[in-house]
């Protein structure tokens, strides 16, 4: 029955239909994500509410906030993937079985899947609890999209990294961090603009940098996560 | 006639030595018993055969015929079982098999596995989650899963671990099958496997 070896892209498919049903019997990163966001966003809309930030300063100030909530619920979940196979000792017999550009692939899109649920239901809720009403309300929503793109893709790679270090709670912030931060920033700047700027002049040099963050980062993943996964 | 051929194979854990130039060969129609007390590096061993260790020195080929089969084609050629190994707890028993078949042969495997159930005795439980198992089952599941695409190599690790006399049958059937294919490698300590090997090879401590 020797054979070569099966489409990666297959591989990928079935890698993530794999954790696509273990994580709906057993929910923990969503239930992690969701709650962190949900607290986030109450503690948020409770203490600073609508009312306390001057108008001039809402866009920048709410933008912001956003994406903080956005970037430490996704740290709470996005690790799971791989942190979860080291943790049940899967790891290596996934290791024997699949390419390594397929269980990227297939990990990636569990998480992307994972921030769009949770970005479809955070980002409508803190407008109407912060009563945060972007003027572009579509380039708004696509630049959230691309930013949680680039955000998913370098947590997931980095998920790969901090899988089989100690102490994987604390590490993967830490190293998250510095690596989202250009992200971070220059999303924040775009959704902020999207929410106050008369015209959409700011777009195309926001495309540019979230699509190239995104692009640079995938590539990046798919060329070194086979070092990653079998260091 | 395929071959699994390691040569000069050394390995340390930071400064101490464990396997120091492993030479040997092995071919279809043999199971080589790897034998050696606790911590002689056996499992080790296995781990370096199978990629899943970086190997410092020395290498380890996987031949059909006289051609080295490529790293990037060995996973749907070679099939590991080892303690250290599980499978997903939270799938289903015919899930588990579905998925590691599906990842080696590409497309259903469905009939093989159901068959593969059946000769384990766990058809009756194949929708069951594998932590509901026994954990004389899980281990005949991680044969099975091992086996699942037809290896034409074998890496068992301590394969009789939490079996009863019928599960040792099993294995026994499944060695004899899986010799035939290619060679199997076996490392152990329990005597009730030794009668599977057709040649050793010994670790020191």
């Amino acid at each position: 029955m020797a054979r070569a070896s099966t489409p990666w892209l297959s591989e990928a498919a079935a890698i993530f239909l794999k954790d696509l049903r273990s994580e709906l019997r057993t929910k923990v990163a969503v239930n992690s994500i969701v709650l962190f966001a949900v607290i986030t966003l109450a503690l948020v809309s409770y203490t600073i509410g609508p009312y306390r930030i001057p108008p001039a300063e809402k866009p920048a100030i709410l933008s912001a906030l956003l994406m903080i909530i956005l970037f430490f619920a996704s740290m709470t979940g996005l690790s799971r993937v791989f942190v979860k196979e080291e943790e049940a000792r899967t790891a290596d017999t996934l290791r024997l079985a699949a390419d390594p550009q397929a269980v990227f692939l297939g990990k990636l899109l569990l998480n992307l899947l994972t921030m769009a649920g949770v970005t479809a239901v955070v980002v409508p809720l803190f407008s109407i609890l912060m009563e945060f009403h972007p003027m572009h309300i579509c380039s708004f929503y696509g630049i959230t999209a691309l930013g949680m793109l680039g955000l998913t893709i370098a947590s997931t790679l980095i998920a790969a990294i901090i899988s089989k270090a100690g102490n994987k709670g604390a590490l993967f912030p830490i190293l998250a961090f510095p690596i989202l931060l250009p992200l971070l920033l220059a999303t924040a700047d775009a959704l902020s603009k999207a929410a106050a700027w008369p015209d959409l002049s700011f777009m195309g040099q926001a495309l540019g940098i979230l699509v190239s963050y995104s692009g640079i980062t995938f590539f990046a993943g798919l060329i070194l996560f086979e070092k990653v996964w079998r260091a | 006639m395929n071959r699994i051929a390691v040569e000069g194979v050394s390995y340390a854990y930071g400064r101490h030595p464990l396997l120091q130039d492993v030479r040997f060969e092995a071919r279809t129609g043999e199971v080589l018993l790897v034998r050696g007390p606790n911590g002689s590096g056996k499992s080790t061993l296995l781990r370096l055969v199978a990629g899943l260790l970086h190997r410092p020195s020395g290498r380890v080929r996987f031949l059909e015929g006289d051609r080295e089969v490529p790293e990037g084609d060995l996973r749907a050629r070679l099939g590991m079982c080892a303690v250290e190994q599980n499978l997903y707890d939270e799938l289903t028993a015919l899930e588990n098999l579905l998925f590691f078949g599906r990842l080696r042969l590409g497309g259903d495997c469905a009939g093989r596995a159901e068959a593969l159930l059946g000769r384990a005795d766990l058809h009756p439980h194949r929708h069951k989650p594998v932590r509901s198992l026994s954990s004389g089952m899980r281990q005949k599941l991680k044969l099975l899963a091992a086996v699942v695409h037809a290896p034409g190599f074998l890496l068992l690790d301590e394969p009789g671990s939490n079996l009863d006399a019928r599960g040792m049958e099993f294995l026994a059937g499944l060695v004899e099958e899986q010799k035939d294919r290619g060679p199997v490698l076996l490392a152990t300590n329990d005597p009730r496997e030794f009668g599977h090997g057709t040649r050793e090879y010994a670790l020191a401590l």
